[in-house]
């Protein structure tokens, strides 16, 4: 009995790993590209998140199926993001990058706030609360969708990071801006294409957002706690890293869920704790630059 | 430099009389935001040193339970309540900021939000000391008194101001921006790095602290959700910066204007006032690098526009 509820909480935490590497990616990104570490990252998901609330309220769209059209809009939102946020400060002092997108986070939010107001929204989506039964463990299909489409997306990225002619535009980038530009790579204009990309991942994030939870215009910033705490156990800007360390977030957040006395309540907090442990003893993150 | 004493004097005398002068509701607001001074200017005196804290709201929760849980069990008079949330964040200071010593620019403003978030968590999950999420109901300080409140809080801010000024006079400021400007060459110099961040630590947490104490009598409850929140830590990161970091005046007016817009804010738009807060951080960094000071002290001397083309 104890160890088929083990393995229901490794399925659990895995699956929640493969929800929050998709979270991370973006953040990720624009770290390892412009340097730039955007607190207003787990916003973009909530507006995302939103957007596909919309899209089910006022035009009765499926979140999956309104996908691609969420994906589009948050890349055109991650090109104005560049615009408005990220490229004034791209040369700056990390002051002026923190205080900037931390303004837009609250910017953001805010907004939220006008038009959604604080209520809890969630859509109502009849297949996502089925359950699979898959020998001894048992599978919310709406929670499978959405590691499945997470990891999908998680590893379509990390394949065109790795094999096309822009992803790898992008590396160099990353690698040395100056050297990128002097091998004739327009670097402003990589810039932002990576910030629309990674606000086009966020977007799908936002999508399976609410297949799965009830949002309200706060969950912006928790979720870019938790992309922190991924990163920063992972290393900014590796992508290896990320995928190892979400699914030890995913795993250490079930478990702690599933065994502590009332560990409902402290498993939002782990993400929280490792990071602040983890910076204490390696003031630059565990694989830090 | 005759004109800005008298313009001193003024504001001071006006601070002084104050509550004699208004009505309860404008004093409340009054206190509301002198507690926001003394939260700004905490948050200065830490960004003075290149720390920029996203979770100052740790400091001033851990003050406002200090004050109240050692109200509840040991019937520690709420009067005390500055003094001890002051006192109690002391040596949780200074351990963080031997912790977060080696942590630079952004790497330390996670650490600061996530220790918050982590704050909440635990007083939230400690219910068996804290109540949880029920909170802690403490009697009012000075039996609720609203003119004696404002004094209390105006003597905090007063006491911020002149620890401040100390520490302009005696030279330590200097140290705290050799650090921030670069650390490597300022410790080259022969200061001290760890001793100068880990004072400005400890002196940012002291008043953050004492605005906790302060708070949990005047509101007479303390729960988690509201003393460890992230619009407190955001207020006090944006007031200072609005206003103009590393000077005496900026926080003041920075938490002071700020205050108030949300005060009249809230009235219409009881959902999204927090959007001030947003613009305000978002207006400082792209257009005004120094603040409400900058602005001012621009126009004494030269074009406002043509300093800010420099700094650009």
């Amino acid at each position: 009995m104890q160890s088929e509820l083990v393995l229901q909480v490794v399925v659990n935490g895995i699956l929640l790993g493969g929800f929050y590497a998709l979270v991370t990616l973006g953040l990720n990104l624009i770290f390892g590209v412009m340097d730039v570490t955007n607190f207003a990252h787990g916003d973009l998901i909530m507006l995302a998140a939103y957007f596909s609330y919309w899209a089910a309220e006022l035009l009765g769209m499926d979140p999956i199926t309104f996908i691609p059209v969420n994906a589009a809009l948050m890349f055109l939102v991650g090109l104005a993001f560049y615009r408005a946020a990220l490229k004034p400060v791209l040369k700056a002092p990390a002051y002026n990058q923190i205080a900037l997108t931390f303004g837009f986070s609250i910017f953001l939010q805010s907004l939220a706030l006008i038009l959604w107001t604080s209520d809890m929204r969630q859509i109502e989506v009849p297949y996502a609360s089925s359950v699979l039964q898959l020998g001894p463990v048992s599978v919310g299909l709406g929670k499978l969708i959405a590691f499945l489409i997470a990891f999908g997306f998680t590893l379509g990225f990390l394949v065109f990071l790795s094999r096309t002619k822009l992803g790898g535009a992008m590396r160099s980038v990353s690698q040395d801006p100056m050297a990128a530009s002097l091998m004739g790579i327009d670097v402003d204009r990589i810039y932002l294409l990576t910030s629309g990309i990674a606000s086009l991942l966020a977007g799908v994030a936002g999508s399976l957002v609410t297949l799965n939870l009830y949002i309200n215009p706060f969950i912006g910033g928790e979720l870019t706690l938790k992309a922190f705490g991924v990163v920063i156990l992972g290393g900014m800007g590796s992508y290896l890293g990320m995928i190892v360390a979400s699914m030890v977030l995913g795993l250490a957040e079930a478990f702690v869920g599933a065994f502590v006395p009332q560990g409902g309540s402290l498993a939002p907090g782990i993400a929280f704790a490792v990071i602040v442990a983890v910076l204490a003893l390696r003031p630059k993150g565990l694989f830090g630059r | 430099m005759e004109r800005d004493r008298t313009l001193v004097y003024a504001v001071c005398l006006v601070a002084a009389i104050f509550p004699l002068l208004s009505g309860e509701y404008t004093t409340r607001v009054a206190i509301g935001a002198l507690k926001y001074v003394v939260l700004a200017i905490s948050f200065d005196i830490l960004a003075r040193t290149g720390n920029l804290s996203v979770g100052h709201a740790a400091l001033f929760g851990i003050g406002a339970y200090a004050a109240a849980l050692s109200n509840v069990y040991f019937n520690v008079p709420m009067e005390l309540g500055p003094l001890v949330g002051g006192l109690a964040v002391l040596p949780m200071a200074v351990a963080l900021g031997f912790l977060t010593l080696r942590m630079r620019g952004a790497y330390f403003s996670i650490a600061t939000l996530a220790f918050a978030e982590a704050m909440r968590v635990l007083f939230l999950y400690a219910r068996g000391v804290t109540l949880g999420a029920m909170g802690v109901g403490v009697p009012p300080i000075f039996g609720g008194n609203v003119v004696v409140d404002y004094y209390v809080i105006l003597g905090i801010a007063i006491m911020s101001i002149l620890l401040v000024l100390l520490l302009e006079k005696t030279g330590v400021n200097y140290a705290f921006s050799a650090i921030r400007e670069n650390e490597d060459a300022a410790s080259v110099l022969g200061v001290n790095p760890t001793k100068y961040k880990v004072l400005a630590f400890a002196l940012s947490a002291l008043l953050a602290g004492a605005a906790g104490g302060f708070d949990a009598g005047y509101t007479t409850y303390v729960y988690p959700y509201e003393a460890f929140s992230v619009a407190i830590s955001v207020a006090a990161m944006i007031m200072p910066i609005f206003g103009g970091l590393y000077t005496i005046e900026g926080p003041v007016l920075g938490a002071v204007v700020i205050y108030l817009a949300e005060e009249v804010l809230r009235g219409w738009l009881p959902f999204g006032y927090t959007l001030i807060y947003g613009l305000a951080l978002i207006i400082s960094i792209l257009y005004l690098p120094m603040g409400i000071v900058g602005l001012l002290r621009g126009k004494k001397g030269k074009n406002w526009l043509e300093s800010l083309k420099a700094v650009k």
